[in-house]
């Protein structure tokens, strides 16, 4: 663009090579192929390879530059710049081929000040590449992953009063160019910190088709005097004004028109105004819009990018507004006498119960699960103050919280010692019955288990099973010496002294704040299935009756029947329903291939070994003993109430945050997760050690013919 | 969907198919001895040929003990390897060709190696059949299954 003649700040370029030099030098290249080639690429849910990108983004950060390369580095910017300002980009290869924009992808810096500085943000840069959006996308391209380079733009850095982004080509409408703009430099923008004014130009004339301002202008991000970013509230005047008028719309117009003559292409422009001049940053070619697959979530997650600010007020909103309501729903149908209701008015009443789960698990997707990125979110402030030798150490501060399941769980055990000393309550929890047990004290228990921590969402669709599934686990807890979670450590206290006391200086928000909004996502990223799976077993208590009835009443119902074939049963508009399958799969018996050692990822440390005991259906836990590995696809917070009891715990699914290794780093027993087809490859009774360091699990296959 | 056994036969036989070597251990008194062989396998991966001089420590070895191992491996020897590569341990019992059923072998193996011909057909050099028991494929640096040709469970025993 300079060559070319646009109005662009002079740059210097660290090439692709450097970046070879500097993986090559540390031996980062096999350690990137170890971690994202642990299993098939497709086979990686979001959460696993945001994991995995924050391991390799924290090799590179530890990793050091050959000192003549510093040297070299540091020599050419101070003959260019001199003491200047910089801003600091990505650019990489690929972001020029035809096959997609890389734009936004890779970490870009302003404002940055001083050797060192210089040094740790060109470092930052290249292990951008290894972001996990970055990642998602090479491999949705199929580009070759680890074949992926990086160089870096180094240019003065400009302060503009104005900045923004210039779309030469809307991706909607061909016609027209999308200009979006804001008061001060363009990092809130491109961040998305600071909401712009849009304007839809015609392309042909030349003229604004329409201008959307923003909910209000409040934020203005400025260049720091000490270097980097600087948040300030907009002045009254500006606030009140758009940031670009009919003139300077007109100019950015015209530059946009000479940057695609010179690329000959669409382009996607970051521009600023200085004293009254447009000033090119960068400029990179458009592509198309690429339609997602909707059933694909993982697209879907990388919208979960949020700042400080909206985890915030999602908290708020989360703990003030939404669980209460969950809770007052769930209190006001557990208290209705369902046994009342005539046919017609159960069927209402499922009716409207589906609704209340329907509604509350849509809620679930759209802010509880967003929450839970407070906990990356620290982790990547906590990797960045701190640099700490474990890219996961910032785990150790959120673990150790009086949680819903752990405390289920005390009250299991509470339950347990009043039944180790009654040979009444004793001989029906070995029947499998926790009705018609003559004790208030272990009554009140089981009560306060059902209502408050949704014991019965783990049968659901079992019949029977739930009074079962609690009965066996007592009896089981009777075996426990000490059921309690582990106490916060010194270890802890230390960290988060040490995090405080660094953080203090370098954050632009509170740490102590940051940490408990940390916290409480940690928290309720396990608590929040407890809250929704109370409404889940009221819907399934009315479905349950409805089943009784039309049973008694000679029906043919399955307990796989849709809620909806049940309510038009019980209207007597249908007679019998369509059968639709859905029953479990029955394993198959084994053949020639078996699983030796099943590799996931590390999610909880230590090292056990134990009988494996497999579940497919939640009643399988019932037969759950002490001592075993449980090796489930996936667990839901109301079902670890097995955790004090198990030895170890494997995961199909993966991630450092899935509820089966929060569970496990409460109670300090290993977890390796992401196992891909853990519940086909190991079979309960198999002899399993789980290691929790390296993330693998070694079988010892028991004899199936004898 | 292909199942589990029948995507591990394919990926043995694969491997085996891309590489002309194998690694033979055998051993004397407790002592291992590992040599480089050219082999040949059926179909069916139940069983390997490989040849061998009669005056040779391997040769000598498998006639104390017919209990072999070998393994079977795509590296490139370059650093990638520990991620990309996939090696395969081979557990089974050698048995000498009589002149008998010599052929068949024979042909099984030179049609692998015709270069080996010479060495093949010379009076000096026996055959060997390898019944396998069990293979152990490791693949990702740390993924490991196992096919069981035979019914043992302990691939000790």
């Amino acid at each position: 663009m300079h060559a070319g003649g646009l109005p662009v700040p002079p740059p210097i370029c660290i090439s692709t090579g450097v970046y070879d030099r500097y993986v090559d030098h540390n031996r980062l290249r096999e350690r990137i192929g170890l971690e994202l080639y642990r299993k098939n690429i497709e086979d990686m849910r979001w959460e696993e390879i945001w994991d995995a990108s924050l391991r390799i983004q924290h090799l590179f950060m530890q990793a050091t530059l050959p000192k003549q390369l510093e040297e070299e580095i540091l020599e050419a910017i101070r003959q260019v710049f001199g003491n200047q300002p910089l801003a600091i980009r990505s650019s990489a290869p690929e972001e020029d081929g035809a096959g997609g924009s890389f734009a936004g992808l890779h970490e870009s810096y302003v404002n940055v000040v001083g050797q060192q500085d210089i040094l740790k943000k060109i470092k930052k840069v290249w292990a951008s590449l290894w972001s996990d959006r970055a990642i998602l996308y090479r491999q949705e391209l199929r580009l070759e992953i680890l074949r992926s380079r990086m160089a870096v733009v180094i240019q003065p850095f400009v302060a503009g009063d104005v900045s923004g982004v210039l779309f030469t080509r809307s991706p909607f409408d061909e016609s027209q160019m999308v200009l979006e703009a804001v008061h001060g430099i363009n990092q809130g923008l491109v961040d998305g910190e600071v909401e712009p004014d849009r304007w839809l130009i015609d392309r042909k004339t030349g003229k604004v088709a329409k201008h959307t301002r923003p909910e209000q202008r409040d934020l203005v991000l400025l260049g720091g005097e000490a270097g980097g970013v600087r948040r300030s509230r907009l002045d009254q005047d500006r606030r009140n004004s758009p940031p670009l008028d009919t003139r300077a719309i007109e100019e950015l117009v015209q530059l946009g028109v000479e940057v695609e003559r010179v690329f000959g292409a669409g382009q996607d422009i970051e521009w600023t105004f200085v004293q009254g001049s447009p000033v090119l940053l960068q400029s990179r070619p458009i592509t198309a819009g690429r339609a997602g697959d909707a059933a694909d979530k993982r697209s879907w997650y990388l919208s979960l990018t949020r700042s400080y600010d909206n985890l915030v007020s999602l908290r708020e909103r989360i703990a003030c507004t939404l669980i209460p309501q969950m809770d007052d729903d769930a209190e006001h149908l557990s208290q209705l006498n369902l046994e009342e209701l005539s046919d017609a008015e159960l069927a209402l009443e499922i009716e409207r119960r589906f609704d209340l789960n329907e509604k509350w698990t849509s809620v679930y997707w759209s802010d509880f699960i967003p929450f839970a990125h407070g906990v990356r979110l620290f982790g990547e402030v906590y990797n960045e103050v701190v640099e700490p030798r474990d890219p996961f150490e910032f785990v150790s501060l959120l673990c150790g919280q009086k949680m819903l399941s752990t405390r289920r769980n005390e009250l299991l055990l509470r339950c347990a010692r009043i039944a180790a000393k009654s040979d009444h309550i004793l001989e029906h929890l070995k029947r499998g019955v926790i009705d018609g047990i003559e004790d208030s004290e272990f009554q009140a228990s089981i009560h306060s288990l059902r209502h408050h921590f949704s014991t019965d969402a783990a049968g659901i669709g079992v019949p029977g099973s739930v009074g079962e599934i609690i009965a066996a686990m007592i009896l089981q807890y009777t075996y426990l010496e000490n059921g309690s979670s582990r106490k916060p450590g010194n270890e802890r206290e230390a960290l988060e002294k040490a995090f405080l006391d660094k953080a203090r200086h370098t954050l632009s928000m509170e740490p102590a704040e940051l940490l408990s909004l940390a916290r409480e996502s940690y928290r309720l990223r396990d608590d929040d299935n407890i809250h929704l799976g109370r409404i889940g077993q009221e819907l399934e208590r009315a479905v349950r009756l409805a089943r009784q009835r039309l049973r008694a009443a000679g029906k043919s119902v399955g307990d796989t029947l849709p809620a909806a074939d049940l309510c038009r049963m019980l209207r007597g508009k249908l007679d019998v329903a369509e059968w639709r399958g859905g029953e479990p799969a029955t394993a198959q018996p084994p053949g020639r291939a078996r699983a030796r050692q099943l590799q996931g990822q590390p999610a909880s440390r230590g090292m056990a070994t134990g009988s494996a005991r497999v579940i497919t259906v939640p009643a399988d836990l019932s037969a759950f003993k002490k001592g075993e590995v449980l090796v489930i696809d996936s667990i839901d917070p109301t079902m670890t109430f097995f955790a004090p009891l198990a030895a170890a715990i494997v995961e199909r699914r993966g991630g450092m945050l899935i509820h089966g290794a929060i569970i496990a780093r409460e109670y300090g027993i290993p977890c390796v997760t992401g196992v891909v087809g853990a519940t086909e490859l190991i079979r309960t009774g198999d002899r399993i050690t789980v290691d929790g360091y390296l993330g693998i699990c070694t079988l010892q296959k028991k004899n199936y013919n004898s | 969907m292909k199942d589990t056994d029948t995507v591990l036969h394919e990926r043995i036989k694969a491997l085996l198919s891309s590489q002309p070597l194998a690694v033979l251990s055998t051993q004397r008194n407790g002592q291992p001895y590992s040599s480089l062989m050219a082999f040949a396998f059926t179909d069916d991966l139940r069983s390997l040929v490989v040849a061998t001089g009669a005056s040779t420590r391997k040769h000598q070895n498998i006639v104390m003990d017919s209990r072999v191992s070998l393994l079977v491996d795509n590296r490139s020897n370059r650093e990638e390897d520990f991620h990309a590569a996939a090696a395969v341990t081979i557990l089974g019992t050698a048995r000498r060709i009589d002149a008998g059923e010599r052929a068949v072998h024979e042909q099984l193996y030179l049609k692998r190696h015709p270069y080996l011909q010479q060495f093949c057909r010379s009076p000096t050099t026996n055959l060997f059949q390898i019944s396998v028991s069990h293979y152990i494929m490791v693949t990702r640096f740390q993924s490991v299954m196992e096919y069981h040709i035979a019914d043992d469970i302990d691939l000790f025993s």
